[in-house]
């Protein structure tokens, strides 16, 4: 699962957004946006459909590039060292024509310097039922979700950004890879995870952004999360945030 | 090169060797093109029409599958291996110029040694086969390879086409003048035959292929250059 950073390390690892604005061809407009998900806790970026959230990240991955504004890794210069050291996984991952499950752990153990290549494909033929030698379309959507963050959580990456990583996951392994993402967390890297999931979230975040339209409309710790009417969980407490931002950006 | 450098571009050549050597269709057609082109070499001790569907075959390979990865995102997990978008590209066109360049190169070379034919047709072939194998890995990021490969088959036929009627139709003038050689030229760089095979450039060096290398390389500064400043990702979801 990589390497573990030291503390000190873990404690300046950030991944930023500054006053990011990106436009898509036909008018969308996300930002001006400024994010931080720092090494060592998992953030938990959150807000209604079309709020930006999955623009937000590949952006964050250096995929896309902003107009204007500034994307980052603490410690990372050039926009390929940012490509990669932070691992995108979407909501529906996509894999390399014509490769096979095979291929691609050969690949990544190569380019990671993993020298354990069986052990890897042992894990994964595990939770994928021995299918290695197929082609990711052949998987079921779950499994190439499997399949992506296993890699994702395989390479060298500093930073793992997961776009509703368990929403197409059975119960178990969504429990694994909340086990996995907080162990990464732990390990000082950075994890921002994108999810409607109000459930889960609490278990795995120590911090949460809030986007709604484009904009980061709140982000703060769970003990931060504003709680109207005196609801008491943060699920409860979340739902209503999801709910008066809605409304007004409705009006 | 850098050790790690050498390192990831030999392990990208691995991968994409892998997933081109399970395109069998493509494999059998490269097969019995060059089995027929050898066929025919052997036979008629000449330069084989057959070889000249060479640059096909290297702009297919240097595309296939790039456009796929490009739309669906997936170019993220290659490039995340820590090769920018140029030097996948490179490693792509360097792997379809070696496979099309070692297997015809060895072939009509062993003819050129017998002196069947010169050496500058085979070196024309080869230079405009490593051409188009850079063009398919550089506009397959952005087309599709059957659609590149078949304007490629428009091209050659409109190149033919200009020297047998289209110049004297439109200009009124025959193919070897001043004005309608300009035309040639153009569709020659456009196109996939090697100067040797066409009726106007047969007199003239080889070493006029080299202009269209050096245009290739000029075009492929500035896409490198453009892929650094620009978005990869082409899918939205939202």
């Amino acid at each position: 699962m990589g390497k573990a950073l030291d503390s000190g390390a873990a404690r300046e690892l950030a991944l930023f957004a500054r006053g990011v604005v990106f436009r898509y061809p036909r008018g969308w407009e996300l930002g001006p946006v400024d994010v931080v998900a720092r090494g060592g806790e998992v953030t938990a970026l959150v807000g209604p459909n079309g709020a930006g959230k999955t623009t937000l990240l590949p952006l964050l991955a250096g995929l896309l590039v902003p107009e204007v504004g500034e994307v980052g890794l603490v410690g990372v210069r050039s926009r390929w060292e940012l490509v990669r050291s932070v691992a995108w996984v979407p909501a529906d991952p996509a894999f390399p024509v014509g490769a096979t499950v095979q291929d691609l752990v050969r690949w990544h153990a190569a380019v990671n310097q993993l020298d354990h290549t069986s052990a890897l494909r042992e894990e994964l033929a595990e939770t994928l039922g021995g299918r290695l030698g197929r082609k990711p379309v052949e998987l079921s959507r779950g499994q190439r979700m499997i399949l992506a963050l296993q890699l994702a959580l395989w390479s060298q990456a500093q930073a793992i950004l997961c776009d509703e990583p368990w929403s197409a996951l059975d119960p178990v392994s969504r429990e694994l890879l909340l086990a996995k993402l907080r162990a990464v967390a732990e390990a000082g890297k950075v994890v921002l995870v994108a999810s409607h999931d109000l459930l889960a979230l609490p278990r795995l975040a120590g911090r949460y952004v809030f986007l709604a339209a484009g904009r980061v409309r709140w982000s703060g710790g769970p003990e931060e999360v504003p709680r109207p009417g005196g609801s008491a969980d943060l699920p409860s407490a979340l739902l209503s945030l999801y709910q008066h931002v809605i409304s007004e950006v409705a009006q | 090169m850098s050790e790690a450098k050498s390192r990831l571009f030999f392990a990208y050549a691995r991968f994409e060797l892998r997933r081109l050597a399970r395109r069998w269709a493509l494999w059998v057609c490269f097969g019995v093109c060059f089995g027929f082109g050898a066929f025919e070499m052997l036979q008629g001790h000449g330069f084989p029409g057959a070889a000249l569907f060479a640059p096909f075959f290297a702009l297919y390979l240097g595309a296939w599958g790039l456009f796929e990865d490009h739309r669906s995102g997936a170019l993220d997990l290659l490039l995340r291996g820590g090769l920018p978008v140029a030097q996948l590209v490179l490693v792509r066109a360097a792997l379809a110029a070696l496979a099309v360049g070692l297997s015809w190169g060895i072939l009509l070379g062993a003819g050129a040694v017998l002196c069947w034919f010169s050496v500058s047709q085979v070196a024309g072939l080869l230079a405009v086969s490593v051409f188009w194998a850079v063009v398919g890995a550089a506009l397959g990021l952005f087309v599709r390879a059957q659609n590149l490969a078949v304007a490629l088959c428009a091209s050659l036929v409109l190149q033919v086409w200009w020297f047998t009627q289209l110049s004297y139709l439109l200009l009124r003038q025959p193919p070897t003048e001043p004005w309608p050689r300009s035309v040639a030229l153009f569709l020659q760089i456009l196109g996939p035959l090697p100067l040797s095979e066409t009726l106007w450039g047969r007199t003239l060096s080889p070493l006029w292929e080299l202009g269209r290398l050096l245009l290739l390389c000029f075009f492929f500064a500035i896409q490198a250059w453009l892929w650094e400043k620009r978005s990869i990702l082409v899918r939205r979801e939202s």
